[in-house]
């Protein structure tokens, strides 16, 4: 085996540890922490159906899903390893479907988690009986939640990385739909990060519950994950470019996986070391939690 | 600092949203030239139409507690503190009043007064 084939092996391996196991195990470590530590009974505002509702073995239940979609990610990973490994297959770098449809394949139980929390976040906002609201007297920045320079950085990779597209393109794109596609498709992703910062900056409170002080936190590791996605695209964007340029195709699955390794590690790390679950005020989920304007 | 009403209060959710502002003030939670949050992120934290704020805010304005300065946005008037305890109702109420006295001694009839005021309040609003 060449060190092109044992390194390509090695990260797929890594993908299928990192994506299906190592961080579904941590997310579910801390669902069950809430789970267990915070039950129905005495948080009910937490759980919007606990009215009448078994809400704890349902969340139970959903976190079983979790847990078995991704050991079915996981299987199908090892599934394509063996085969790969028992048949001689030979990586040639013309791997990259294979890489990007097996890590759609392992973030599916990631994005049907979070439609399941907005889901969520949808019902307590239903259930919300309190008419007490609160907000904050002080007006949110992004400066409060990330440093400017790295705002400062995110802009100029972009840019950066769509002068290198255009040189790549001789400059001459206005009759290339294809040039102009990918050039509206990047302009879309970041577009959409702008609004997913904005609305959660400024759109309606997700948890109509959550104390002032982790509603911040949530905002922050939002605003800081979108950030790093923005960052992360642009300069894989532009290492993928380098190797199409100076012919080095056959390093576009290596560099693809480890990309996909990096964008989870770095949003879900952002999560974990920013929002611990032991620091969230659950005391404002309790049933007889109500505050009289001063 | 964190402000708090309560959308069942009878009182209007401008009238609850002026008070807290201006007791805000007054205790020094914030000071003059501090920044307030924008019509929109207020009306979403507190789940409100954005009207609502919009309109607690123009009344601030017109008290000179808040000032707005253009894209920059809305901040605490310089003599917000003092501007606070200005109480407009109860100066329009006292100026009617004397200026009514005034009529009466002169011996207009109280529909007289009634007619007069509805035709100036008529006339300034056409």
């Amino acid at each position: 085996m060449t060190f092109f084939e044992i390194t390509f092996l090695l990260l797929f391996l890594s993908q299928i540890f990192l994506i299906s196991y190592y961080y579904p195990n941590e997310f579910i470590k801390r669902v069950s922490y809430i789970l267990d530590n915070y039950p129905p009974s005495e948080y009910p505002k937490f759980y919007p159906k606990a009215y009448g509702y078994d809400s704890d073995m349902a969340g139970k239940a959903r976190l079983n899903f979790y847990r078995k979609m991704n050991i079915f990610a996981a299987l199908v990973g090892f599934a394509i390893l063996s085969w790969m490994l028992i048949t001689g297959y030979r990586p040639d770098g013309s791997e990259e479907m294979l890489i990007l449809f097996y890590f759609m394949l392992q973030v599916a139980p990631l994005m049907l988690a979070s439609k399941s929390t907005m889901k969520h976040y949808k019902l307590m906002r239903q259930a919300n009986e309190n008419s007490v609201r609160r907000a904050d007297l002080q007006p949110r920045r992004l400066s409060d939640f990330i440093s400017l320079k790295y705002l400062f950085l995110a802009v100029l990779l972009y840019a950066a990385q769509l002068v290198y597209y255009l040189y790549w393109k001789d400059f001459t794109v206005s009759d290339d739909p294809e040039a102009i596609a990918t050039i509206a498709g990047i302009a879309a992703m970041n577009l959409i990060y702008i609004g997913v910062v904005i609305r959660i900056m400024y759109g309606k409170r997700l948890d109509p519950h959550q104390s002032e002080k982790d509603k911040l936190k949530t905002i922050g590791i939002v605003v800081k994950s979108t950030l790093a996605a923005s960052i992360g695209v642009s300069i894989f964007l532009i290492i993928n470019l380098y190797v199409q340029t100076h012919d080095l195709h056959h390093y576009q699955p290596i560099l693809m996986s480890i990309y996909f390794q990096l964008i989870v590690s770095i949003g879900l790390n952002i999560e974990f070391n920013n929002y611990r679950v032991d620091d969230v005020d659950f005391e404002v989920y309790r049933a007889d939690n109500r505050v009289s304007p001063t | 600092m964190e402000i708090i009403i309560d959308i069942e209060d009878t009182e209007p959710l401008f009238s609850q949203l002026i008070k807290q502002i201006k007791q805000a003030v007054q205790n020094g939670s914030v000071s003059p030239g501090d920044a307030l949050p924008s019509i929109r992120q207020m009306a979403n934290d507190f789940g409100m139409n954005s009207k609502t704020v919009a309109k607690a805010y123009s009344l601030l304005e017109r008290d000179s507690v808040i000032q707005t300065r253009g894209y920059r946005g809305t901040f605490i008037h310089p003599d917000a503190r003092n501007n606070c305890t200005v109480d407009l109702n109860a100066w329009v109420l006292q100026e009617l009043r004397n200026k009514i006295e005034a009529f009466k001694k002169a011996g207009v009839t109280d529909s007289e007064i009634r007619i007069g005021f509805s035709s100036a309040m008529n006339a300034l609003n056409s």
